[in-house]
C-alpha cells in the first residue's frame, strides 16, 4: 500500500477542506510534517486512522474520542444533518488505486449505538475496469489491505512503540508477522474448513446414514478428537515455555559466567554439567544393554537345578544300556511285518519264531526318544556355556553402571557445593541471578515431567481414537454412503493437518528470514557492540558483548524505553522490508500479500537516546518504501534536520500552523526549518490547526 | 493465481509436493477459492463450494 493523497474536510481541529500529497518513489519517498506538541500531529495521525477503520481505529491516547465533527461547528450547527466531517484517502495497493471516503454527521455522531460512519471505496482494477463498494462491503476490503492488528504497527505514536519489544507481547509479534506476510490466508483456511458449514456439514451426513450406536461411537469419537487437540495444543505450549525455559537458563548462565565473582564456579559448574549429560546418556545406554542381555540370556541364571536333573537323567539312561539303543524298534517292525527273520528264515504271523521276534519289542530303543536325549545332550552343553558367560557380562556391566551411579552422585554433589557457595555469596547480583536460576531449574523439571505425561496421554487417546474407529469402519463396511460420507471426512482431515503443517513450517521459515533482517538493519543502526535477536519464541531480545577471560560473552541488556523503542522501529521495519520482498521467499502459496507498505510515525525520535537519535535519522528514509514522519521543533532541530538533509528523501513537507486563544508553554511561536522562519502559532478564539505547505 | 508450490527449495514446499496428488490438487482449488474470496464477509456461500470440491475429490 502506497498513501497518495489525505483530504482532510472538518475532521475535529481540522477546519475546512485540507489536503496533504505523500512524497513517495524511490529518490523521494519521506514526507515531513513539523507541528508543535498540542499542534495536531496526534490529530493528523488519528484522521488517517479514522479514514481507514472508523471510531475503533483512533489511538488511544486522543482526547474524546467521539467528537469527530469540530466543536466550533458542533455548538453553532442549527442543522446537524447539514454538519459532516470527512476523510479522504487516495492510495494504491498491488496495483490497483483506490478512493476512499468515509463521513459522518453531527446527527450521527449525536446517535448514541454503534459505528455510524457511511464508508465508499471506489477501486480501479488493474484490468481498467471500476467499481465502487459501500458500508461493511467496503469495510471488509479495507481490513483486507490492511488487517486492523498491522494499524498499531505501520501507523504509530513513536514514543508509544517500545511495548513491541515486551517479552509478553511475543504473540503479537507474532501474529504481525503471519499477517504482514499474507499466511492468514491458510489460517482463513483452515477456519472454514474446520467451521459447522464445512466439517460439520460432512460430519452431520455421515451421521444420518449410521445407526444410533454407531452415532454413539462417532459422537465419542469426536469428543476424544477434541481432547486430543487439546492435548497436542497443551504439548506445544509446554515445549514452547520449555524452550524458552532453556533460553532464560543460558541466559543467566551467560551473566553468572560473565561476573567476576562467580566466574570461577560457573566454569566449573559448565565442565561439571557436561560430564553429567554424559553420565547420564551412559547411565542409559547401560540401562538398556543390560536389559537386553537379562532378556535374550538371563533365564540361564536360573537353570542350574534344572541342568543336574537333566544331567542325572541322560546318565542313567546311558548305564541302563537305553541309550543309545543298539536295535531300533522300527527295524522290528519292518521283520515282523515281511515276517521274514534277520536271518533269512520265514516266520509266519502268530507263529512261535515270529512271537520271540516281537518280544525284541520291549528291548529295542525308540529313534524318536534317542534323538531327543542326544538333542538334551547339546543343551545342556550349550546352556552350561551360556551360564559363565552371562555370569561374568553381568558382573561386568552391574559394576559399570554402580560406577556411573557413583559418579553421577559425586558430580550432583559437587553442583549442589556450587550452589550453596554462589548462593552465600556477598555479591547482590550473583544472589540474585543464582536464586533466578534455581527457579528456572525447578520450572524446566517440571515441565519435562509435563512433557512426558502429555505425551502419554496423547498416545492413550491417540490407541483409544484407532480403536473406536476401527469399530465404526466394521460398523458401516455395507453402508455406501456412511462410507462415502467417511472418507470425505478423512479427505477433509488430510487437508488440514497438511496446512497446519505447512502454516508451521512457513512461520518458522519466515521468522528465521525476519531475525536476519532485523540483524541487519540493528547493526546499521546501533552501536557495535550491541546485538539484537529474534528468538524462536518471537521475542525481541537485546544483547551486548562484554570482554570475559580474553573472549567476549553475549549478555541480555536491561532495556531502556529508548532502547526498546528502537528495537520495536527495527522490527516493524524489517518486517516492511521482508514484506516488500515477499515474493522471493519460498511458499506455497504464490503472490501472497506483501508489498509495499508505509510507515507514518509520530514523533519517532522523542524517547530516543543520542547514541540512536542521528543513526535513526539516517536511515529513516530506508525503513519503509514510503515514511510520513510528523515532528516538533525539539525533536528535529540537530541530528535530525542534518541526517534527514543529508539524505536528500525528503519529497514533501508541510506545517501545522495552531489557531487558538492559547498554546502549550513548550510550543513555540516561530520555527526555523532548514533555515527559515516560519510562524507556526496565531492567537484566535477558534480553535483550529491549518496545513501549510512547506519548502523544500 | 497462488497454489503452485515454488521451484525454490523449503520445507514447506517439499512437504506439500510429497503431498498425494488428489490431495494436493483439492488444496490448489480450495486455496484458489479462498484467495478469490478473500474479501467477501459472509462465508456461506464459500462454505459450500469447499464442500462440492471435498465431493468431488472423493467419489
Amino acid at each position: 500500500m502506497i498513501l497518495e493523497k489525505l483530504i482532510i474536510d472538518n475532521f475535529r481541529q481540522y477546519l475546512g477542506r485540507q489536503e496533504v500529497v505523500f512524497a513517495f518513489g524511490k529518490k523521494k519517498n519521506v514526507t515531513l510534517i513539523h507541528g508543535e506538541n498540542g499542534f495536531g500531529k496526534t490529530c493528523f495521525l488519528n484522521a488517517l486512522l479514522w479514514g481507514f477503520y472508523g471510531s475503533d481505529g483512533l489511538t488511544s491516547d486522543l482526547p474524546k474520542p467521539k467528537n469527530i465533527i469540530p466543536d466550533s461547528i458542533r455548538e453553532n450547527c442549527a442543522d446537524p444533518n447539514s454538519a459532516v466531517s470527512s476523510i479522504r484517502i487516495v492510495f494504491k495497493h498491488s496495483d490497483q488505486s483506490y478512493d476512499l471516503i468515509r463521513s459522518i454527521t453531527l446527527a450521527e455522531e449525536r446517535a448514541s449505538e454503534g459505528e455510524r460512519t457511511k464508508v465508499e471505496l471506489a477501486i480501479r482494477r488493474t484490468d481498467g475496469q471500476s467499481f465502487i463498494s459501500e458500508g461493511r462491503e467496503a469495510q471488509k476490503i479495507i481490513d483486507q489491505i490492511l488487517p486492523r492488528d498491522l494499524r498499531e504497527l505501520l501507523f504509530f505514536n513513536g514514543e508509544r512503540i517500545d511495548y513491541l519489544a515486551m517479552e509478553e507481547n511475543a504473540d503479537k509479534v507474532r501474529e504481525a508477522v503471519r499477517g504482514l506476510m499474507g499466511l492468514q490466508l491458510i489460517d482463513q483456511t483452515l477456519t472454514d474448513l474446520k467451521s459447522p458449514g464445512v466439517r460439520g456439514k460432512l460430519t452431520r451426513e455421515f451421521s444420518e446414514n449410521t445407526d444410533q450406536e454407531t452415532v454413539e461411537l462417532i459422537d465419542q469419537q469426536n469428543k476424544l478428537e477434541q481432547r486430543l487437540e487439546s492435548k497436542r495444543k497443551e504439548l506445544a505450549t509446554c515445549r514452547e515455555n520449555q524452550a524458552a525455559c532453556a533460553e532464560a537458563l543460558a541466559a543467566i548462565n551467560n551473566r553468572l559466567d560473565a561476573n567476576r565473582e562467580a566466574h570461577q564456579l560457573q566454569q566449573r559448574r559448565t565442565v561439571l554439567k557436561a560430564e553429567l549429560g554424559e553420565l547420564e546418556k551412559s547411565l542409559q545406554d547401560l540401562e538398556k544393554r543390560l536389559s537386553e542381555m537379562l532378556a535374550n540370556d538371563g533365564y540361564t541364571l536360573f537353570c542350574e537345578d534344572l541342568l543336574v536333573k537333566g544331567k542325572t537323567i541322560t546318565h542313567r539312561l546311558r548305564a541302563e544300556g537305553r541309550i543309545p539303543a543298539r536295535v531300533m524298534n522300527d527295524f522290528i517292525h519292518d521283520l515282523l511285518k515281511a515276517q521274514v527273520c534277520i536271518c533269512g528264515t520265514h516266520m509266519p504271523e502268530g507263529g512261535e519264531l515270529w512271537k520271540k521276534v516281537e518280544e525284541q519289542l520291549t528291548k529295542a530303543g525308540d529313534p524318536e526318544f534317542n534323538r531327543a536325549v542326544g538333542d538334551l545332550d547339546k543343551a545342556i552343553g550349550v546352556i552350561e556355556t551360556c551360564i559363565s558367560r552371562t555370569r561374568e557380562n553381568l558382573g561386568r556391566l552391574v559394576a559399570e553402571r554402580s560406577g556411573v551411579i557413583n559418579r553421577i552422585a559425586q558430580v550432583r554433589e559437587d553442583l549442589e557445593e556450587i550452589k550453596e557457595q554462589l548462593g552465600s555469596k556477598d555479591d547482590e547480583e550473583v544472589h540474585k541471578l543464582e536464586s533466578a536460576r534455581e527457579n528456572k531449574e525447578i520450572e524446566r523439571n517440571q515441565l519435562l515431567i509435563d512433557e512426558g505425561s502429555l505425551s502419554t496421554q496423547i498416545t492413550n487417546l491417540e490407541t483409544e481414537i484407532r480403536t473406536l474407529s476401527s469399530q465404526i469402519q466394521t460398523k458401516h463396511q455395507m453402508l455406501a454412503q456412511a462410507q462415502r460420507a467417511q472418507r470425505r471426512i478423512e479427505r477433509l482431515s488430510q487437508v488440514i493437518s497438511l496446512l497446519e503443517e505447512i502454516l508451521r513450517l512457513e512461520s518458522e521459515e519466515l521468522r528465521i528470514e525476519l531475525g536476519r533482517e532485523i540483524e541487519r538493519i540493528f547493526r546499521s543502526i546501533s552501536l557495535h557492540d550491541y546485538k539484537l535477536q529474534l528468538t524462536d519464541q518471537f521475542t525481541l531480545r537485546l544483547t551486548k558483548l562484554i570482554a570475559s577471560n580474553g573472549g567476549q560473552v553475549a549478555v541480555d541488556v536491561a532495556t531502556s524505553t529508548g532502547q526498546r523503542q528502537v528495537m520495536s522501529l527495527v522490527f516493524i521495519s524489517s518486517l516492511v522490508a521482508l514484506a516488500k520482498r515477499r515474493n522471493e521467499i519460498p511458499t506455497i502459496l504464490r503472490d501472497l500479500q506483501g508489498g509495499d507498505y508505509p510507515l507514518v510515525m509520530d514523533s519517532p525520535f522523542g524517547q530516543l537516546g543520542v547514541e540512536f537519535r542521528a543513526s535513526v535519522a539516517r536511515h529513516v528514509p530506508e525503513l519503509a518504501p514510503q515514511t510520513i514522519i510528523m515532528v516538533s521543533s525539539s525533536q528535529y532541530m540537530g541530528d535530525v534536520e542534518r541526517e534527514l538533509g543529508a539524505s536528500n528523501r525528503v519529497g514533501c513537507r508541510y506545517i501545522l500552523r495552531y489557531h487558538a486563544a492559547s498554546k502549550r508553554s513548550d510550543a513555540s511561536e516561530k520555527v526555523v526549518i532548514d533555515g527559515r522562519e516560519i510562524s507556526i502559532y496565531q492567537q484566535n478564539d477558534i480553535e483550529q490547526t491549518q496545513i501549510l505547505e512547506g519548502e523544500l | 493465481m497462488p497454489e503452485q508450490p515454488t521451484a525454490q527449495n523449503s520445507k514447506s514446499c517439499e512437504l506439500f509436493r510429497e503431498a498425494p496428488d488428489d490431495v494436493k490438487n483439492l488444496i490448489k482449488k480450495i486455496m484458489a477459492k479462498e484467495r478469490q474470496e478473500q474479501h467477501k464477509g459472509n462465508r456461506q456461500n464459500i462454505y459450500q463450494d469447499l464442500l462440492t470440491f471435498i465431493r468431488e475429490s472423493t467419489t
